[in-house]
């Protein structure tokens, strides 16, 4: 149990990334196009913008597969170097130059190049339309000290302008308006989904059965209950006591007819019925969670709008909050639905006292007369084994009690030989005075 | 999966992109910190997206994408002036995480846990119980044998036992909420 915790908690950990990740996904798609876009752009005007990139991925040995990867990738800038090639029609382009060793060579932002205008023209680009404030040109910002201060500050910011709170407290108030709205056409709904499907009722089922075959009823129980669309939650036998329980659900229109056809396999010694209307609970339910779904939508809404991290962080957590909630209920619902379409019966099965008119199997099972000098000698070595062991068992009983005895026996020497002593010089005594 | 100009607006890349995004960042988010996590994955995915002919169908696309993820996160560190590669906890940008939801709140919490494993620990983690990487391509992309990986794995998750067992006390474990 222990074992698989952790890998629980792990997978919790990645799930909260995923959502995050969702969240992102399409803003870090738009980026990274335009950062294509711009690599291209670049690359062409100033050469191979895309070359230099690959060159600094090159440039990062470290990984065993680097290697794998180095090789594949130096194979694929040749076949690139040909398309370019032929696209521009640049024949003899030397391509020595171009594909030789990289390892050397300076990291990418540091070459003296007009490269260097277009990567930070690209970056530049790239972060005045997405607003990151906090990452800046050529020099990104860096991890830990600095990007930390960054952050405080753009949270400073927030703080004063405090466009989130403002994000947050228009999801609150729309929220609150559909709540109050939202109960109406909640309630409509209740009762028309009410006509539409009925009422939701919980039924269930205890029964004892006195049958005359535990193991034959239960099969038969079982095979009716699969051809009337049910299925075997449970069900357990044992042959030693002639005892079986088996718990079956069966779907809620065929719950009658199982109930009734019961006694078809034996007598009926108890039968407990209940019901539970949930109808009240379910639609309130359903109601309560189609407004969060709303909520949860507008929460959408307002993320696609957010700029920064810090406001999708926020819009995020209460957009969680509302998930978490729906889960829940949707849980709950289809608990709920799973119970209503299914009744659920748990029977006991007995086994019938025997009936004594049964034709009794084999009656006539005499012993072979062959067999009768094995059988005489087997009870004469019986015997003697018996008598043997006991002999064996006898003296080691002696053996047990052999301390006791040597005690006892001394304890009662030393006694006798007293009070001897004792009667001996009474009579002595009585001489004496006689 | 050729490079191609048209095939850029194709949605070729949508494609790779959608297939490959998950993974990338859940790699990049737990490496690096908030404030730069979008504009690392980006780049990585730029450079998946560049360097896709260089993939020969030799072995799993994912692990391939993360040899890339991992040297893309390796530069951004040493543009930092840090050689070593950290873990960002999924809190580093949450100014209140008091208020999260419960199951947020420990997600997060846990992450904390996790953060205090080493990078290769995480990463062995990651490869092998939630990207289902097997031994073999966890083993190439870390750089180390199989069974370098085996004990790491096995050495990571123990860890992780001890240090989430250490700080249980602080973390209220929520049950898996509804009855059903």
């Amino acid at each position: 149990m222990r074992k698989n915790d952790d890998l629980v908690r792990i997978k919790m950990v990645f799930d909260c990334v995923d959502m995050q990740g969702e969240i992102v996904k399409e803003r870090i798609r738009a980026m990274a196009k335009d950062k294509l876009e711009n690599m291209e752009q670049g690359q062409q005007d100033s050469g191979s913008m895309q070359e230099a990139a690959m060159e600094q991925l090159n440039s990062d040995v470290g990984n065993s597969t680097a290697d794998r990867v180095d090789a594949l990738r130096s194979e694929e800038k040749l076949t690139r170097d040909e398309r370019q090639e032929e696209t521009r029609g640049h024949r003899g382009v030397p391509r020595k130059r171009r594909g030789g060793s990289s390892f050397g060579r300076k990291p990418f932002f540091r070459r003296p190049w007009p490269i260097v205008a277009a990567a930070s023209l690209a970056l530049v680009v790239c972060v005045a339309g997405f607003g990151l404030v906090a990452s800046s040109g050529s020099d990104k910002a860096n991890y830990s000290p600095e990007s930390a201060r960054n952050f405080d500050l753009f949270d400073n910011e927030t703080s004063q302008i405090s466009p989130s709170s403002e994000i947050a407290d228009k999801a609150l108030l729309e929220s609150e308006r559909s709540e109050a709205g939202g109960s109406e056409p909640a309630g409509q709904a209740g009762a028309s989904v009410d006509e539409a499907m009925g009422k939701k009722i919980i039924y269930t089922a205890q029964a004892s059965l006195k049958v005359n075959d535990v193991a034959v009823a239960m099969r038969d129980i079982e095979a009716r209950t699969v051809s009337l669309g049910g299925y075997i939650a449970q069900s357990s036998y044992t042959e030693n006591d002639g005892r079986g329980s088996i718990s079956i659900k069966v779907p809620q229109n065929k719950y009658t007819e199982f109930k009734d056809g019961l006694a078809l396999w034996g007598t009926v010694l108890e039968l407990k019925q209940s019901s539970n209307d949930v109808g009240l609970q379910y639609f309130d339910t359903e109601a309560r969670m189609k407004n969060l779904e709303a909520q949860e939508q507008r929460y959408l809404e307002i993320l696609q709008g957010a700029r920064t991290i810090d406001e999708i962080l926020k819009v995020e957590k209460s957009l969680s909050e509302v998930r978490v909630k729906i889960e829940s209920y949707k849980g709950q619902l289809r608990y709920w639905d799973n119970q209503v379409d299914y009744a659920q019966l748990t029977l006991t099965l007995r086994q019938a006292n025997q009936d004594l008119t049964a034709p009794v199997k084999d009656p006539w099972e005499p012993m072979s007369f062959s067999k009768t000098l094995t059988a005489c000698k087997n009870a004469f070595l019986k015997t003697i084994s018996t008598l043997w062991n006991g002999l064996n068992y006898l003296l080691v009983m002696i053996a047990y009690l052999l301390p006791v005895l040597v005690v006892g026996g001394v304890v009662w020497a030393i006694f006798w030989t007293r009070k001897r002593k004792r009667r001996r010089k009474q009579q002595t005594e009585g001489v004496d005075t006689d | 999966m050729t490079f191609d100009d048209s095939a850029f607006n194709d949605g070729a890349f949508d494609d790779i992109y959608d297939e490959l995004f998950p993974a990338i960042f859940r790699y990049t988010r737990l490496r690096v910190c908030s404030s730069e996590v979008e504009d690392v994955t980006a780049d990585v995915m730029v450079r998946i997206w560049q360097s896709l002919d260089s993939f020969e169908g030799r072995g799993s696309l994912k692990a391939w994408a993360f040899a890339i993820a991992s040297r893309t996160v390796a530069d951004y560190y040493r543009k930092g002036g840090s050689k070593k590669v950290e873990l960002a906890p999924l809190s580093d940008g949450v100014a209140e995480a008091r208020d999260l939801v419960e199951d947020v709140a420990l997600a997060f919490a846990v992450s904390d846990v996790m953060a205090r494993l080493s990078e290769p620990q995480a990463a062995v983690i990651q490869m092998r119980l939630v990207e289902g990487l097997d031994a073999e391509q966890t083993a190439s992309l870390l750089g180390m044998s199989r069974q370098a990986v085996d004990s790491l794995l096995y050495r990571a998750r123990k860890k992780f036992q001890a240090l989430y067992n250490h700080v249980d006390s602080g973390i209220r474990f929520s049950g898996a909420g509804g009855d059903v």
